[in-house]
């Protein structure tokens, strides 16, 4: 099944530039296994939310849907 | 002192102009950095008297290994704060730690207050108070291009210097350190203003011959490849800090208009690729830092009619696109910069300004205060009158803007509107509404700072929330920084500096510490932190935090006031049981 993923512009150097990827996965990946699979390190992902509603690592995705991958904060 | 037995101390009376110095073996117990400075500050403070009171200490002290290891490149301050009253500790960067270490001081006591307008300089041979009458006044710029013109040292030389904002004793104005840094929070520019103290140089031209080079070059390469070879360091090089805005608001962590949002609508407008993509010209570092985070930004001005514009550049960071940008609802890139050239120029702390400013916009809005009191209008979003507002401050304009200038827990006191002064401890809120962490984290923090344990970062990486665990981790990461800070490291690269990269730098200058004893001198500082708290009168449960935390939606959710007061009892329990300790 396929899902979308809008990444962060600080995520471009793991993506070939790419701020947008189509992923193809098994049904039961979960959203860190999908996000893991494009070569973006786990210790990277901050937030992520799929179809705009935040979710934890361990979510099962759906066919169809929208992941959003943002930064760890940083700072002092 | 490297390669010493001792820690060296220069002692400047201002009022007397008596200079001496000394040497202490004494207070290695307290490694440097943050340890000397607060035992420093313990040994010469006066707790009766008020923080403008002359008799006052002001202490700058580095550690060490200060500049001759990467990253290792700050200078603590420490002083009683005019803002909350009680424990003042502030840190900078720039060239200071390194001309200080190459004057041969690793502290400077300075107390007194001089006949009239002065400022000092300090070399290795020679230390003077000169006049500065004819600064005073000035802008932090233009008092900095005066004193490079004046005083010999250029490239050796650190210049710090405080703006109009300090002469006036606003409680929360900075010190500018070489222009791009700053002793930005708790008011050491006030404290120096009331010292009559317009800048200080410091020029370090010491010859020091490495011991041991090649042990200290195997380390120093070791660390160099960890801070630039890797992903730890990446992203301050990269976008910088305000590469968190994006994150944040996406979260609903982004104080947005006094905290009433915690998401803002012109987001995208303020992101660090917005500000990379439209006004980013240039990365700078402090010296002894190979990653170069400073970000400085450029908008166009125009200075006169018939099409005459200026390039106008400033340093900019996450704190400060948050306070005087999301905080305000100030919706361009431009105008952000626009607003810190304004608290540069004007020597203020831009958090602290914008979140007093956030206050005032609402008591404003709420008919508190009327135009008669403000001059302006103010309203979210409007640069302009936020400029002038910004000067109003400074210059301590009127009854209302001279309340604003002691900060929004004094001005909500006096003319209402508590729960939404966005204070924690008297100190004006840093730009993460993203749990418990954050608040708590500031809220028992030595110095009421974000940066005193990070408490943010662990709303982010605990999995779930617990409440012993986020006590402990806080608790634990206050401890550790009190080390961190005696070597006076970046916190950026705290990461990079575990324990045993601390003890091997140590090491390779000659200083043998055991882990054990690393971990009782972080506690001897932070014990020490707190008896000069409680000296000062602080008592941890008489901190109030303000509804409006409760009432906004942060990233862990709608949090609970009364789950917030029983994590602050608890710390501070955690507290009063490392005191009952014996040391």
């Amino acid at each position: 099944m396929l899902v979308y993923l809008e990444l962060s512009g600080w995520f471009k150097r793991y993506t070939n530039e790419k701020t947008r990827l189509e992923i193809d996965i098994k049904p039961g990946t979960s959203v860190i296994e999908a996000i893991t699979s494009t070569g973006i390190p786990e210790a990277e992902i901050g937030l992520i939310t799929v179809a705009d509603v935040k979710v934890t690592h361990d979510h099962m995705l759906s066919h169809g849907n929208i992941i959003r991958v943002y930064p760890v904060i940083i700072g002092g | 002192m490297i390669y010493e037995k001792y820690i060296k101390l220069l002692y400047v009376d201002l009022a007397t102009k008596k200079i001496r110095v000394e040497k202490r073996t004494d207070l290695y117990d307290y490694l440097g950095g943050v340890g000397i400075a607060t035992k420093l500050l313990e040994e010469n403070l006066e707790p009766e008297l008020d923080a403008f009171d002359e008799k006052q200490p002001i202490i700058f002290a580095i550690g060490a290994a200060s500049t001759i290891f990467p990253v290792i490149t700050k200078t603590v301050a420490m002083f009683r704060s005019p803002l909350t009253g009680e424990l003042g500790e502030s840190y900078a960067g720039g060239r200071l730690a390194l001309t200080l270490f190459l004057a041969g001081y690793d502290a400077v006591v300075i107390q007194g207050k001089a006949e009239y307008p002065s400022y000092l300089t300090i070399s290795r041979n020679n230390v003077e108070i000169k006049d500065a009458r004819a600064l005073w006044g000035m802008t932090s710029e233009e008092v900095g291009r005066v004193i490079r013109e004046r005083e010999p040292g250029g490239g050796k030389r650190s210049i710090i210097r405080i703006g109009p904002a300090g002469e006036n004793l606003v409680r929360y104005a900075s010190v500018c350190v070489d222009t791009y840094r700053h002793f930005g929070r708790l008011g050491l520019g006030a404290v120096m203003g009331s010292k009559n103290l317009k800048a200080m140089t410091v020029v370090g031209d010491r010859d020091l011959p490495v011991g041991n080079f090649k042990e200290y070059f195997r380390i120093y390469q070791e660390i160099y490849k960890r801070v630039t070879d890797t992903e730890i360091m990446a992203k301050y090089h990269d976008a910088g800090t305000p590469i968190n805005v994006e994150p944040l608001n996406a979260a609903g962590a982004l104080p947005t208009k006094n905290l009433r949002q915690s998401v803002f609508e012109y987001g995208d407008n303020i992101s660090g690729e917005t500000f990379v993509k439209k006004n980013l010209v240039r990365k700078m570092a402090c010296t002894g830092c190979p990653v170069g985070c400073i970000h400085i930004g450029q908008f166009r001005r125009e200075f006169d009619k018939g099409h005459d514009y200026e390039a106008v550049s400033v340093g900019y960071d996450f704190e400060l696109i948050f306070a005087l940008g999301s905080f305000l609802g100030i919706k361009t890139s431009d105008e952000i910069l626009m607003m810190i050239e304004a608290v540069e120029e004007l020597g203020l702390d831009a958090m602290s300004t914008g979140v007093a400013l956030g206050w005032a916009t609402e008591a404003y809005m709420k008919k508190l205060v009327t135009e008669g009191e403000t001059i302006i209008p103010l309203a979210f979003g409007k640069t302009d009158n936020y400029i002038k507002a910004i000067e109003y401050i400074a210059a301590r304009k009127n009854e209302f803007y001279s309340a604003l200038a002691n900060g929004a827990h004094y001005a909500s006191d006096k003319y209402g509107g508590k729960d939404y002064a966005m204070t924690l401890g008297k100190n004006e809120m840093p730009g993460y509404h993203t749990g418990y962490g954050a608040i708590i984290g500031a809220a028992v923090g030595a110095r009421h700072s974000h940066l005193c344990n990070g408490g943010y970062s662990f709303d982010q990486s605990m999995k779930e929330f617990d409440k012993d665990k986020l006590v402990n981790a806080i608790f634990e990461e206050e401890k550790e920084r009190c080390l961190l800070n005696s070597l006076v490291i970046c916190l950026f690269a705290r990461k990079v500096y575990d324990r045993k990269t601390i003890l091997a730098v140590l090491d390779s200058i000659g200083l043998k510490y055991t882990e054990e004893e690393l971990t009782a001198i972080a506690e001897r500082i932070y014990k020490a932190k707190i008896r000069i708290k409680k000296s000062l009168g602080f008592n941890q449960m008489d901190v109030k935090l303000p509804k409006r935390f409760f009432e906004t939606q942060s990233a862990s959710g709608l949090l609970n006031e009364k789950t917030a007061y029983e994590l602050m009892l608890m710390y501070n329990n955690k507290v009063e049981e490392m005191m009952a300790k014996p040391c």
